[in-house]
Parts: C-alpha cells; structure tokens; sequence
C-alpha cells in the first residue's frame, strides 16, 4: 500500500517541463477529393488530437518533438504523416478496413488498436441505426464476438435485453457496466422477473441516433479502471459531438414500421373446451327449452369434436340481444393470432450541430411512438440530447454531455404464467373453437364483463380468466420515466504533455409503476403505485501525461473517483379491494392500504493509475492499478487494490512482408484483477417486517445468515490474443482466448432450509470460467461501384465450479417457478461439473435402458435429475453487407448452438388439450382421443416401457391422462435452444452527392425488416432467443412467453 | 521551501488515504431493525399455525373436499412438499427465542417478551408443535441437527422414533419450567402459562396416541402421564381476523375462486346418518339450492362450481372464523381411544358420545335430544368390539376442517375405508402415505438425502409407511 501510493503521489505530483509547440493544418480528403469530415488526428503516442470540420480541414497543435500525425476515419485505412518541417498537409486517405484505428478505452482514452493487449470490438454508430432499434442493447446482438444478447419478445413493448460478455462471469452472473461519455449509467430493470409487465432495461435511454460508437471492452483487464462494476466488460458509448464548420449541420431521419405477430404454438383444431366429449344438456331458464352447450368452466380443450353441431355459445347466456343464440361447433383455426393488432412505431429524430474556433455543439431531439401488438399498449419515448465545449482559455476547457429522457408506457401486456397475460391463458388454459371477433365486445352494454370462462350458465362471472380484451383495456399497467445523465468536465493543459482534468457525473432517474385490476375483474379489483427514484454521482479528477523520448512512446493516466448511490422506493397498494368501482386511488382501499419504504445509500472512493510504454511501434506494454474503499464493506476491511498488465507486440513490423499479403499481425496477452464488493447493507443482519396480527407486530429472523467475517475477494483472468490481416486488410481473423477464476468470490449460498436459513452469505468457492472468441472477416469485393463485405463471429464458453464452500457440492443459481409443487426443477452449479446444470424430474431407466412404466402405463419418475446444461456451446452472428451503385443491402443473423430449456407453456399446452401433439392417430389408426379399450378399435396414446422388473409392457393412455402426468416431469419438455436466426435486413439507397447539389449533404431512404425469419429452431412456436422476459437474469424456462413479433419499416435519413 | 513543498504533498496524500475507507455509519441500513422484541419474534412464529390448521391437501386425501375443475390435488399430484419454509420462518424464530433467553449476554435484553424461562417454556412447546407435523407428514425428517444455522450446514434426518422420543420429553420439560407470569406476544393463548401447559400436555397425548400400534409402553405411559398432568377440556383455535392479512384461508381461496366442494364421500357417510352437521359444513349449490356434493377425484369433471356446495360460508370460510388447533370433540375421542385400550379406567362410550355431542356443539348442533337420537342409530352407535371403526368413523367426520388430525386419523384407524382417486398423479397411484420430500435436497442436502432414501430402499415414495402406521 506504501508503496502504491508513493507511486501515485509522484504521478499526480509531477510536473513536466514546458515545451514548445507549433501549429499544424491542412486539409484531409478521400481519393475522390470528397472532404473527410470528423476524422480523427492526433498528434502520435500522445492523446492529444483534434477532428476534422464539414470541409475536412483541421488545425491542431503539436509539441515541436513530435512529427508525425495520425489521421484515421471509419471505413479508410488509417495513415501516418510524417510532418518534419511542415505546417501544412494534403492528406489523401484510401478506403479500406478500418481496424487500425483509433478506440476508446477505459476513462474515454483514445488509443491505437495495434497497442492494446487485451480485446477491445467496435461497432460504428452507422451500423446500430441501421435497423432502427429503440433499445441499442439489442442492436449489439450477434455484432460482437463472446457477446449474447437475450431478450424477452418483440410484443412486449419494453423490449428488456440482457447482455452477456463471455457467458457467466463468476456464479452470480451479472450485467457489463454502461458508460456514456463517461458517464456511468444504470442499465437496471423494473420488470418482474417471473411475470409482470416488460418496462425494458434502463440503458434503452440512450438514443441510438446520438451514438458515434460503442465500444465493447470484453475483460476485467479492459476495464480494471471502472472498478469492479466492470468485471463483467463495460459498454462505452461515445456520442456524437460537433465539429469546427462554417455553417450548422442538421441531420434528420424520421422512420416507421409494423410489427406483426410471427410465432405462435401450433395448435388443435378439432376438439372443443371441455373436459369431455359429449355435448352437454342445459335447460334455458327462459323458454324452458333445452339446449347443448359446452362445459363453459373448463379452461382446457378435451371437449368435443368440432362436428357442427348447433350449440350455445358462452355469450349466449349473458342478458342482451344475443341470448339464446345457437351457433354451430366450429374450429376457429386463427382466433388466437386475430387477437393481435398490427403494431406501429414511429421514431423521428433532429440534430443540428456545428462549431466555431473556440466552441462545438450538437444538440439533437428524438421521438419514438409505438403501438403495440397487443390491444390498447402504447409506449412514448422523448430525448433531448446536448454535447457543448468551449475553450475558455488556450488551456482551459470546459465540456459537457447532457441528456434527458422521458417516457411513458400503458399496457404492457404481462408475461409469464399469470391470470393476466392473455398469450399464457391463448397457450396453456383456453377453449379452441372460441371466436376471438365475439371477445372484443368485453363488456355488455349493462357493464358486465364478459369472459369465455363463465362459472355455468347461470352464474355468467368469470371462473378463472377474464376477458383478455378487459385486461388489456381495463386492468392495464402504467409506467413512466423521467431521467437525465451526463457530465460537465474542466480540463486543464498543465503542458503539452500533461492534462488535469476533473470532472462531475450524474445519472438521476425517477421511474414510476402504476398496477390496476379492473372491478370487473375476476382477481379482487386493486391499485398499487411504486415509485423508484436512484442517484449516481461520480466525482473524477484524473491527470493525463503523455511523451516519447525517441522511439520510446509513454503516457500515464493517476486519478481518483468518489462515487454515490443513492436509492429511494416508495410504494402503496390497496388492501381488500376498491372502495368505488374502478377508483384507482390508494385512498379507495377498503382495508388499511400497504404501504413501505425504502432507501440506501453507498459510497466508493478509489484511487487509480494506469501507464503504457511504446516501443519503436511495434511493442507495447500497459499496467493499471486501483484501490477502492467500499461503504458496504466492514469498517476495518473494507479496501482492496487490483492490478493489471497486458502487452502487445505487432510482430508483422519485424516481419517486414508485403502488405498486399500480410498486412498485419499482433499477438497480445493481459492479465487483471478485479476487486468484489457487497451490496449495500448485504452484511447488516436485520429482521425482516412479518405480517401484523391485527395491531400485534411482528418480525422475522432474516432468511440469510451472514458470515461475519465476510471480506473482498479477488478475481484473477488472464486472456491472450492475436489479431491476423491479409492482402490489405482486405481480410482478418481475430483470436481470443480467456480464462477467469473468481476466488472467495462473495456469494450467496442456498443451503438446507433445516439449518433455519435459506442461504448464507460467504466467501467462497474457485469458479472458473474460460473460452475464446474468433471474428473473420473480409471484403471480397471493393470496387467503386460495388462492394460486398462479411465479418463472422463465434465464441466458446465453458464455466466450472471447481471449489464451493465447506461440504457444500452444489450452488443452487435459481428455482423454476411452481417451487417444489411442480417438481422443484432449479438450475445449478455442481462442483466439478458444468455451469448450469438443470436438476428436476425425468424418466426412470431400467438396468436394460428402457424407460420405467407402471402398468396403468404411467412413466416412472425421478427426481433430483441432471437434464442438461442451460449455457450453449457456440455463441456467434454473420453480418454481410452488399454496395451497388447507391444502393446498400445489409443483413445480419445471429446462432446459438446448444443450451437447454424448459418450457412451461410447452408442458400446458399439452395437458390443456390444446397443442397440436394432442390429436392425430395411435399406433392402431385410431384417433388417441377416442376411448381407450382392450381392443383394435382402442383410442389413447401407446406408451411403451418396461415394468419394474424389466419385462417390456405397453399399454394406451388417454391422452388427456397421458399429457397430465408429464406434470412436473420436466425431462419431457426440456428443449435444445439451438437456433439460427435472421435479425434484420435492410436495403438502402443514397442519393449520389453529385446529385443533391449543395443543400442537401445526405438523403437515404431505406427499407428494413425486423425477424424476417427464424430459420432453425427444434422448437415449435418458441422462439428460443427469446425466452428471457423482464429483469429475470437466467435463461433456463419460458414460462408463459409472449410472442414474437417481425417488423416491416422504411426510414428516410437527411443532412443538411 | 523544497522540503516544505514535500511535507505538504505527504500530508496532503497521508489525510486522504485515512479518509478514503472511512464512512461513517453510511453503512447501517435504516429500513430495518437489528434488534426487536422477542413477543414480535413469537407472534411471527405463531402466525404460521395457520399454514398447519388451514393446509388443503390433508383435506383432499381423507376426502373430505372434492376439487371441481382442476383435481390434480385430487389425484395428489402435490405429494412433494417442501418443509423448509417450517425451518426457515417459524422454527428458526422460535430457535432464536430460546437462544436469545439462554444466553447470559441477551437474557437480560429480552425480558419485554416475559421471564426467560416462560419464552424458553412457550417457545419450546411451539417447536414441538411444529416438529409434530412435520414428523407427521414426511416422517423422518432433520430434527436433532437442525436450526443450527452455520455451525451444521448439512442436518443429518433422524429416525421417526427419536424425534418422538425427544418431543415428549421437550414437552414434557417445557410445561415444568413454565411458572407464574404472562408472555407477550402470544395470540393463541393470550401469553397465560397455565394454558400452555395444558397446551404441552394435550399435544403430548396427541403425539402418544399416535405411537399406540408401534410401541405401545410408551405410548401408554406419555399419554397417562400427560392426561394426569391436565389436558384441554375445550376447543382452542387459531383466531382469524377480518383482515385480507390474517383472514380465514378458506375464505381467501374463495374470494376469486370457486376449487373446492363437499366431497361426495362424507356427504354420502353423513347422509347415511342422518348427520345434521351437513347443512353446517357445506353450503347450498348456487344452482340448485340443494346441497350437492362433488364426486371425488374425477379426472375430466364436467361439474360446474354452481351446481356444487361449496365449504359452509358461516362455519368454515368466514373471513374471521377460527379453525381448531385441537377441538375438544377431538380431545374426547382421545380417551375414548385410551379408554378403548384400557389405559385409562374411564368409559370408552361415554367419552365417544361425549366426541360426538362436542363436534355437534362446535358445528351448531346444540340440540341434545336430536345428537342423542343421532348417537342411538345403529350405524352411529360406540360399537366396543369394532371401536377402531366407530372412532375412526366418527373421528373423521368431526375432523372435518382439521386435515392433517384426520389424514392421521386414516391413517392409524384405517377407517373410513377409502378409494383412491381416478388415474392418480402420484408415485404410489394410492392415497398417499406421507409427503415427499422437496427435490432441493437432492441439491444442496445431497449427502444426508441420500442416506435417508437408502433406508427407503433408495427412491422416495409417498407409498411408505410411517413409523407409526404399522398396517
């Protein structure tokens, strides 16, 4: 510790010598003479640089030392110059790959691709904006090598994705840190996690028009200068910026598109609600008469065959016009997809920027309207986004980036296994002759509701769903979001070589949720309210050194953060039901409302140095090191410090080949530490607030046993890569390969509930996880005219427990949902064995390998069985791109090759009589759901197996029998969650800039495809890419999804 | 002056550094308590006798409600249970009353709750109540390695007839240390120590009966040396409030729902005795008027909830109705039992009236000549040579609302003679025996589950008899 900060004190407290500059200019240009505008020039092995302005001009200044100048610009090979004796240069970039330039790393540092010694993939803003996604999450998505994202469905409106930079970082898993210009913000979802509303994830804030690049910094040793937040990679975002111009830029873009429902179940169409195949005689209280009807309680369709037969329907026992009408029983094949609306988004965007000598600014404006698929969901979104420097003196510089958002959504429809989520009851409980047209009328003109679901004819209430119609009009949600984020930073040039500059982070959001349960509802009619409010502030003061002695490049960046959490909840809900029907106010409780609070605060100060060496341009080496001080630590042990060094030698300099056949070649290797921390008051042994008995409080033992001695645990990775180029870049391959062991990482443990606790809180274990990243890339065609370009990538992730915690076998990493009443299915972590490990019940095999039956043909099961691995094997995208004249055609599919599933709208679907799998024939030619008997005519699904004693025996079930024992026998709907997927396509056209003459400096009008296909999946109707709704972290059930949704959209793009 | 500059930037560096890990009390979470009264830990514990007096399932197995809709309970596709929950909530917090009272360095902290020996007497007497069902349901179960927290992360099970042994004597030790002054906190029993040793005592007869067909010495000798000791001679419940949070299970499952009828298996027993208890345990079918009771374990039922009698909405699903913890109709077909056995001198027939007349008064039957007309049939009559099926009989129809009181009742009395339902979903394709034991233990109590599985013949099953159900 002593001698770290001596070091530090000697990096803050030094002061170069002054130096002499000279002012350098010119003008950079492509090979057409078109001006390069916003290209990136800095003054080499320095971080100092400027960017070229709307005519593609430049002046910068550089210290009398230092003679060469690097120009870079997205999608032209970057260029050294050498400047020995000039003060002005005519630089001629040539069009070609662009990986050798510049990228933003940890703190906003600028630095050369060919020097870094760890992983670092860029994605240009162009790219993300191409498609038009309103979360830039899900634009990530088979764009990066070792990054997956997963995501609830598209008609979910929010639209949550989940990010994972090489699979499952440490057992708890865990999101990379979001930074936008430096500005660490919260990408938190408010989301249930098993059902609820999709109110999407908070990093959906960023506008993607406003993004220059993201840069994905894959491992610890990338981002051991965020702190541990970034433990799991970090997203850097940069955004757009002004640029020195003669006049304002305006750019605007304004898009719209459908969403259509893409993906459902297959379903039965030749069987009716009930529970069995006879119609069944009702006398109608009125006129006496009797008529057939259905079993209107069930919510399952083992009725009977669709045959014709005039009926009465459910709506013919409400009062009204329609009472008394027979209809025939007749399939209706599409009711469930009908129920749909075609769903609309409009996103408009404006931004005008400019600058003068002293002064940039970009100032930009974003709307998004949609309408979702499901009936009456809507989503509004607004951001203003604005970027300013000024140079107040020669040295001194102030800059800001501030953004505000604002949104709002109502009816986000609810996923998962839930009265409330009308796919589940479409899916799981339903009658399939039902006439979805019938449904939209959900009320009577009396104000009934009128559900499919009546108790009897006499009794029209709802027995166990209401109207979906009704829930989505009436029992809806609401949610709304107001939240700004950004910095203001004052940087100050102490010399040429060396910088200070501090700088103030906030990222302050205020996100509101309203609940209602409609009076007509079956559930209690309800109001809940929450409001969650969270601050991050982050104070920053960082000095920067940058020199080259000869061929010797250095530059050191010392600083330190303090960083604040502060988050409030607050939340009410009514008690008993509404006082006045469909008064949706916490005052309208019958009962005393609930009502609880919430608010913790956290603080982390560190310290942190980082420096890198340069050698004669092809040998690199970097260090960092930080020491954080933690709130939520102990009071005496709360400080922990963590290193990294990586290197990188550009060994096709040595080589000395022609570039027209190695162009070039890095090798590099890093190893890192990244400190863990707790969560707030994680180590604060509390008791929980029980339920009162009548005015009698009453408190609970926590379910968690904290150790008292818990203490920061390090994480050591280590990753080595090499990065190849050939015939002028014209094609590369990128290799990774990482390994990471998470040591005593602070964990909580499940242990045996007969220990009074459900888990403990430890220090524990030796997790390793490791595997390796390859992107390919080329550009077969580049011609003036024509141009066809691919990168492919794929990625490999294997994660172990090696050790756990004292006798300890198992980390239980989460529960399916039903608990122990649907077989108690959970997704583990075994020492020794593979991350992830579905545990739950299955097929019983004989000595012989037959499955066990008993002889009313009901499969024997076993608990407590290992069904398979939820993490894939290969993770991976192809994005290929096509350039003809002014026309563009862009198209990018993504894979997942294995991971296992379960599926509960699977398992529902069958035992509800619903799914397709329960009709057809048996073995004997007869339909399954015909009676069963002894003889050739016998209905029934044939199961075969064996005794207990091994002897082979078949038998048929009824399958209404069959598919109910697969209750809870999770090895039948395990699923393979293989898949490749087409994600988007769009086909472009600019208009030639000889053609718009002066005003216009832009004009594209393209057309874009969303989904267009799920082209390999061994899932009917699941699309397996997109199981993972709301805030849940895990992927390992669909339990109720929603559907998928594919979307037709045309964009027009302008610049003025 | 270089030196000075020197000394600055070392101060400076030096004061930040101490500074950095220093916090305050940023750290103490200001939105719970680290420290509450023992009577709040005691209530909380209390509140879960709810769980035990208002469960579903028992009620389902002895056939006293029929579900309507959906019979997977019927069929006993919900025989795996997990019992950490008991562990975790009630128990633990019972554990850390005891603890807390017997530690010299709290005892003196925690007397808000009552004398130190009163919470460790009470609290001791819970547990053993607790322990009781869940011996009772899944048989062995971790009982002396439990609620150990860090100090035993793997609780081994312990045989059925040491956690019996044990609960006797803890109830036995628990009534003895209880002396003079209340407990706070108490919402069974208004924190009078007098009734909590009534409470050990009749629960210890409990127990002791059960163990009659297994090891009849001590079953004898716990349950004379508890009846001696002083049992209950009144029905005590658990209270519900009319209050969403502390109402009436049965009530709330019925506030959005319509699942459960009078199965047709007591409704046709209570027929065929003329049973006036009927109209008081079931309601008229919303259709019909009529009581109408719903066949049991169908596994397609085309019944709608309408044409049904739901549980009576006055005696069992009130939202502020209590449920028995022990009914003294129950406490007298105890002796009826012990008298039948001749452990006791008493009457056998006079205590089995005496049931009959307690369950008639606690159904609201207070009629005497019409319960002594009922006693007189010839199918209802205290027959000494068949006492096992007239206490059974009897026994299960005024155990009605208390399921897992008659699920032992069945089990141990074999009677009333049941049929298991239509294409059962559980392992045993019979009424079931026991619970099942939650799968988690496979994964994170693996060593010890699999012992315990060995001594079943290595697969867990609901089919296998207790310890104390000998046939």
């Amino acid at each position: 510790m002593k001698r770290f900060s001596l070091l530090l004190f000697a990096l803050l407290c030094s002061i170069g010598t002054m130096m002499a500059q000279r002012t350098v200019s010119g003008t950079l240009t492509d090979e057409s003479g078109e001006a390069l505008i916003g290209a990136n020039v800095i003054v080499k092995g320095t971080t100092t640089g400027t960017i070229t302005d709307f005519d593609g001009n430049f002046s910068l200044e550089v210290p009398e030392a230092i003679n060469t100048l690097v120009f870079s610009y997205a999608g032209f090979t970057t260029q050294e110059v050498d400047i020995t004796g000039q003060s002005t240069v005519a630089v001629i970039l040539t069009e070609g790959l662009a990986l050798d330039e510049v990228v933003v790393t940890a703190l906003g540092i600028k630095r050369e691709e060919k020097s870094l010694g760890y992983s670092v993939q860029e994605i240009g803003g162009a790219d993300l904006v191409q498609t038009q996604s309103t979360n830039i999450v899900s634009n990530l998505a088979g764009n990066v090598a070792g990054v997956q994202v997963i995501s609830g469905a598209g008609s979910s409106l929010g639209g949550s994705a989940k990010i994972r930079i090489r699979g499952v970082n440490g057992l708890t898993g865990g999101d990379p840190l979001f930074v936008v210009d430096g500005t660490p913000i919260s990408n938190s979802n408010f989301s249930g996690s098993t059902s609820g509303s999709d109110f999407g994830n908070l990093a959906s804030d960023i506008n993607p028009d406003d993004i220059d690049k993201i840069s994905v910094l894959k491992g610890p040793s990338a981002s051991a200068l965020y702190g541990n937040r970034a433990k799991n990679g970090v997203v850097l975002i940069t955004l757009k910026k002004g640029a020195k111009s003669k006049g304002i830029g305006v750019t605007a873009s304004s898009s719209v598109s459908m969403d259509k429902v893409y993906i459902l179940p297959s379903y039965q169409d030749e069987y009716a609600g009930g529970y069995n195949q006879d119609l069944i005689d009702y006398v109608d209280p009125v006129d006496g008469q009797t008529y057939k009807g259905l079993n209107y309680s069930a919510d399952e369709s083992w009725g009977p065959a669709l045959d014709g037969t005039q009926y009465r329907p459910y709506w013919s026992w409400f009062p009204g016009a329609d009472y008394g009408t027979t209809i025939p029983l007749a399939a209706n094949p599409d009711n469930v997809r009908d129920f749909f609306d075609t769903g609309v988004t409009n996103q408009n965007s404006v931004s005008i920027s400019g600058g003068g000598e002293e002064t940039t600014f970009r100032l930009s404006y974003s709307n998004v309207n949609q309408t979702g698929v499901f009936p009456n969901s809507k989503f509004n979104k607004n951001s203003v986004g604005l970027s300013a420097g000024h140079n107040l003196t020669d040295k001194l510089k102030v800059s800001t980036s501030l953004n505000i958002v604002s949104n709002s959504g109502r009816a986000r429809p609810e996923f998962g296994y839930n009265g409330k989520n009308p796919a589940n009851s479409f899916n799981q409980w339903f009658q399939r002759q039902l006439d979805i047209d019938k449904m939209r009328e959900y009320l009577t003109p009396e104000g009934i509701m009128q559900s499919w679901n009546i108790k009897s004819p006499s009794e029209t209430g709802p027995l166990y769903w209401d109207n979906p119609f009704y829930i989505q009009n009436e029992s809806f949600n609401t949610d709304s979001r107001s939240r700004y984020y950004g910095d203001l930073t004052l940087s100050y040039a102490i010399t040429d070589d060396l910088n200070i500059r501090g700088s103030v982070h906030r990222d302050d959001y205020s996100q509101s949720i309203e609940y209602r349960n409609g009076s007509q509802s079956l559930d209690l009619d309800s109001y809940q309210e929450t409001v969650y409010r969270a601050r991050e502030d982050n104070f920053e003061l960082i000095m920067d050194y940058a020199k080259n002695f000869g061929t010797l490049s250095f530059d050191a960046t010392a600083g330190g953060n303090i960083r604040f959490n502060n988050y409030n909840s607050l939340n009410g809900a009514t008690v008993g039901g509404l006082n006045t029907p469909n008064l949706f106010n916490l005052n309208a409780s019958i009962d005393r409302p609930t009502l609880s609070s919430y608010t913790s605060n956290k603080q982390i100060n560190s310290l942190f140095a980082a420096a890198n060496i340069g050698y004669n341009d092809f040998l690199y080496v970097g260090a960092t090191i930080r020491n954080d001080w933690s709130s939520a630590l102990a009071a005496d042990d709360n400080s922990y410090l963590y290193p990294s060094v990586s290197g990188s030698l550009v060994f096709s300099e040595l080589l000395d080949l022609p570039t027209s056949i190695f162009s070039f070649g890095k090798l590099r290797a890093s190893y890192a530490q990244v400190g863990s921390d707790l969560g707030v008051y994680q180590n604060n042994n509390v008791f929980s607030t029980g339920t009162p008995y009548g005015s009698t409080a009453s408190f609970g033992l926590g379910n968690t046993l904290i150790d008292p001695n818990i203490r920061p645990a390090l994480s050591t990775s280590y990753e080595a890569g090499v990065d190849l180029r050939f015939l002028n870049d014209k094609l590369g391959l990128d290799f990774t390969y990482y390994n990471q062991d998470s040591k005593d990482e602070i964990l909580t443990v499940s242990i045996p509930g007969s220990t009074g606790y459900t888990s403990t809180l430890v220090n524990a274990g030796l997790f390793r996880s490791n595997g390796y990243e390859v992107t390919l890339y080329a550009t077969p065609f580049d011609k003036k005219n024509f141009g066809w370009n691919f990168s492919f990538n794929f990625a490999n992730n294997t994660s172990q427990v090696v050790e756990l915690y004292e006798d300890l076998t198992n980390y239980k990493i989460a529960d399916a949902i039903g608990g122990t009443g649907w077989g108690g299915l959970s997704v583990n972590a075994k020492v020794g064995e593979e991350y992830g490990a579905l545990i739950g019940g299955g097929y019983t095999l004989h000595e012989n390998g037959q499955k066990i039956i008993s002889e009313s043909g009901a499969f024997k099961r076993t608990g407590g069985k290992d069904l398979g691995s939820i993490l894939p094997d290969y993770t991976g995208g192809l994005r290929t791109g096509f350039r003809v004249y002014g026309f563009d055609i862009n198209a990018m599919f993504d894979f997942q090759i294995g991971g296992k599933f379960f599926s509960v709208s699977k398992m529902f679907n069958n035992y509800s009589g619903l799914g397709i799998a329960t009709v057809g024939n048996n073995d004997l030619g007869n339909p399954i759901r015909n009676p069963v008997t002894e003889g050739a005519d016998s209905g029934g699904i044939l199961v075969e197996g064996v005794l207990e004693d091994g002897s082979p025996y078949s038998t048929h079930v009824a399958p209404s029998t069959y598919y109910g024992r697969f209750f809870g026998f999770h090895e039948e709907y395990i699923y393979d969650a293989t898949y490749l997927k087409w994600r988007e396509l769009s086909i472009g056209y600019s208009l030639p800039k000889n053609v718009l003459g002066g005003k216009f400096t832009k004009l594209r009008l393209s057309a874009i495809v969303k989904n267009p296909l799920l082209l390999y999946s061994k899932v009917d109707g699941i699309d397996p890419s997109e199981i993972l709704p709301g805030s849940n972290n895990v992927v390992f059930e669909e339990r109720g999804g929603l559907p998928g949704t594919r979307s037709f959209g045309i964009k027009l793009d302008i610049g003025l | 002056m270089k030196f000075y500059i020197k000394s600055l930037y070392l101060f400076c560096a030096v004061a930040v550094l101490a500074s950095c890990g220093d916090f305050g009390d940023l750290n103490v979470n200001p939105n719970a308590p680290t420290k509450v009264g023992t009577e709040t830990l005691l209530t909380s514990a209390q509140r879960t006798v709810s769980s035990a007096v208002g469960a579903v399932s028992p009620e389902l197995f002895v056939q006293h409600m029929s579900e309507i809709t959906y019979t997977e309970g019927s069929r006993y596709q919900d025989v795996i249970a997990d019992f950490n929950g008991w562990y975790t909530g009630a128990l633990a917090n019972l554990q850390h009353i005891i603890d807390l009272n017997e530690n010299p360095e709290t005892a003196g902290e925690v007397l808000s709750g009552g004398s130190n020996a009163n919470q460790i007497g009470v609290a001791r007497i819970m547990k053993a109540y607790y322990f009781d069902i869940l011996v009772q349901r899944w048989g062995p179960v971790p009982y002396s390695e439990a609620l150990k927290g860090g100090s035993n992360l793997g609780p081994a099970y312990d045989s059925e007839a040491s956690i019996y042994a044990d609960l006797f004597k803890e109830l036995e030790e628990a009534a003895a240390q209880l002396g003079s002054g209340a407990v706070a906190g108490d919402i069974i029993l208004g924190g009078d120590t007098d009734e909590w040793k009534l409470f050990a005592n009749t629960l210890r007869a409990k127990i002791a009966l059960r163990l009659s067909d297994v090891d009849e010495g001590t079953a004898k000798a716990q349950f004379t040396s508890a009846v001696n000791a002083g049992i209950f001679d009144r029905t005590v419940v658990y209270q519900y409030l009319e209050e969403t949070a502390n109402q009436n299970p049965w009530y709330g499952r019925f506030v959005t729902r319509q699942d459960f009828a009078i199965s047709n298996t007591l409704y046709d027993f209570m027929i065929a005795t003329n049973d006036d208890r009927l109209v008081n345990f079931a309601d008229p079918a919303n259709s019909s008027g009529e009581i109408v009771a719903m066949p049991y374990g169908l596994e397609n039922s085309d019944v709608a909830p309408a044409d049904v009698s739901f549980p009576n909405s006055t005696y069992v699903r009130a939202q502020g109705v209590g449920i028995p913890i022990f009914s003294l109709a129950q406490i007298e077909f105890m002796l009826a039992e012990a008298a039948a056995r001749g452990w006791i001198s008493d009457d056998a027939e006079a205590h089995y009236n005496a049931a009959i007349a307690a369950s008639m008064n606690q159904w609201g039957i207070d009629d005497q000549d019409a319960i002594d007309k009922f006693i007189a049939q010839d199918n209802v009559a205290y027959d000494a040579a068949n006492w096992k099926e007239s206490i059974g009989l009897q026994k299960w129809v005024a155990l009605y609302n208390q399921g897992y009181d008659a699920w032992v009742n069945w089990r141990k009395l074999d009677f009333p003679v049941l049929q298991p339902a239509e294409n059962p979903l559980n392992v045993s394709e019979q009424i079931p025996l026991r619970n099942m034991y939650p799968e988690s233990e496979a994964t994170v109590n693996e060593e010890n589950y699999k012992a315990i599985l060995s001594t079943f013949g290595g697969a867990d099953s609901d089919g296998i008899r207790l310890y104390w159900d000998v046939n």
